[in-house]
């Protein structure tokens, strides 16, 4: 006789019980959230980004075929670091899935800002970036800035820069990349970019 | 439960989900006929309100833990004028109003200025704006006032009485460097508000779920303050211009035809 198997997870049993689901984001959304500060260098971004990614987690929660609680945790990374690409491809986040679920991106009181920036280590972070980006070739530092800081689309991005739109790619591409693998640590921070 | 997380902000979202679990987890159809189920679902539809009505108790995070004293809820309705005067407060609390509007609440406790917070009546007026009512709000040292309507945007809280707002709304005033913005609680009736500033510019919005939003391009020229003493000690000028100050002006309430219906006192 066939048995139906026991969920072996918190998430999986957050599909017969939706409100399981809670004990599943305490216990990554801290994670969540600093993987994607590191990775952005800016914790609003990132508090967006982890809203996204936990309401897509939610939404896609049946779809998870792990069986323990590290895969559940790789699973919900990959969807963070899905987020993470969409963003930098679109230059935009995408709410899809917490307009669906009627969440609202919860706002940082002063504290915890300050909180987020010292467990992520951003000061030291930004600096390093900072040192690197000067150090990017001229072209593509100041078509990353266009893209990435001043967060430009691609065709105005090219039409300042006096160059068609694929030239324009292929410099932030070129730009990110490089940053992407001088920034590179053995736990992969600020690699996102290459992702 | 589990333990809270230790990012407020990370919190706010907890209880979002928690409320997106538990609207997953109402039962979708009932089990009649599909022919049965299309007459009922229709006949539900000409019958109850447009929104879901909750009626679970709610406990919403209410003040900074560590930093405000905690705030009292209260589970009286609100005063029968305050009804009366707003179809926000007519409609049954939904869902969308809980989850939207509890990742603002926490700013409720900030002062120790609010209490007896009825949370029945808590609503959503717009994005990222929240209906608060509550049994007391304290107004001065020594002073309070009962029955109050307070607006919270998640960082500052403007309070009025529940008693007036048929007459004079809540309006709630605020600077940046280049802009003034006026927000409000109107009655019933008011379709547009009209602000006029003393310079002559002007500015309108309509009015949805009793609320108004607008804003100016200007403000007041900066007051002078007392500049604070330098940390190092060093001369620097005595006096600076201070935070933004909202531009005056004029608040006018206009009806569907476009005729002034108050308020009974202008903000000036």
């Amino acid at each position: 006789m066939l048995r139906r198997r026991a969920p072996d997870t918190v998430l999986q049993r957050s599909v017969a019980d939706p409100a399981a689901f809670e004990g599943f984001y305490r216990a990554h959304a801290e994670s969540v959230l600093l993987f994607l500060t590191r990775r952005t260098l800016d914790p609003h971004l990132a508090l967006d980004l982890a809203s996204e990614t936990f309401a897509e987690a939610f939404a896609q929660r049946k779809r998870f075929r792990g069986s323990t609680e590290e895969e559940a945790g790789g699973w919900l990374f990959r969807i963070a670091r899905n987020e993470l690409f969409q963003y930098a491809r679109r230059g935009k986040v995408e709410r899809t899935a917490t307009e669906r679920l009627g969440l609202t991106i919860p706002r940082f009181s002063e504290d915890d800002l300050e909180r987020v920036e010292h467990l992520a280590s951003l000061g030291a972070l930004r600096e390093a970036a900072r040192a690197l980006f000067v150090d990017l070739p001229d072209a593509q530092r100041e078509a990353v800035h266009l893209r990435v800081i001043e967060e430009l689309s691609y065709p105005d991005v090219a039409l300042r820069l006096g160059v068609t739109e694929t030239t324009a790619r292929a410099r932030v591409s070129r730009g990110l990349r490089q940053l992407g693998e001088r920034m590179a640590t053995p736990t992969g921070e600020l690699s996102w970019m290459n992702d | 439960m589990d333990e809270r997380l230790n990012i407020d902000a990370l919190e706010d979202l907890a209880i979002q989900l928690r409320a997106a679990a538990a609207r997953e987890r109402r039962p979708k159809r009932l089990s009649w006929g599909p022919r049965r189920g299309v007459v009922v679902s229709l006949a539900v539809l000409a019958v109850a309100a447009p929104a879901l009505a909750v009626t679970q108790p709610w406990s919403p995070m209410l003040s900074r833990p560590g930093t405000d004293n905690p705030v009292k809820t209260d589970a009286s309705p609100v005063t029968a004028s305050a009804r009366e005067a707003l179809a926000v407060l007519r409609r049954p609390q939904t869902p969308e109003d809980r989850a939207k509007t509890a990742p603002l609440l926490k700013a409720v406790g900030a002062g120790n200025q609010v209490d007896g917070v009825q949370t029945a009546s808590i609503r959503l007026l717009t994005d990222g704006v929240a209906l608060v009512p509550a049994k007391t709000v304290r107004t001065g040292p020594f002073a309070t006032s009962d029955d109050e309507l307070c607006l919270t945007n998640g960082t500052s809280v403007t309070c009025g009485p529940a008693s007036s707002v048929r007459t004079t709304g809540i309006t709630s005033v605020e600077a940046s460097r280049t802009t003034t913005s006026y927000t409000g609680l109107v009655p019933d009736g008011v379709a547009r508000v009209r602000f006029t500033a003393n310079t002559g510019t002007a500015a309108e919005a309509a009015v949805t779920s009793n609320f108004y939003s607008l804003s100016v391009p200007e403000v007041a020229p900066p007051r002078m303050i007392d500049a604070p003493d330098a940390p190092d000690g060093s001369n620097g000028p005595s006096r600076i211009p201070g935070p933004p100050t909202p531009v005056g002006g004029t608040i006018e309430w206009l009806d569907a035809n476009g005729r002034i219906v108050g308020p009974e006192h202008p903000n000036r």
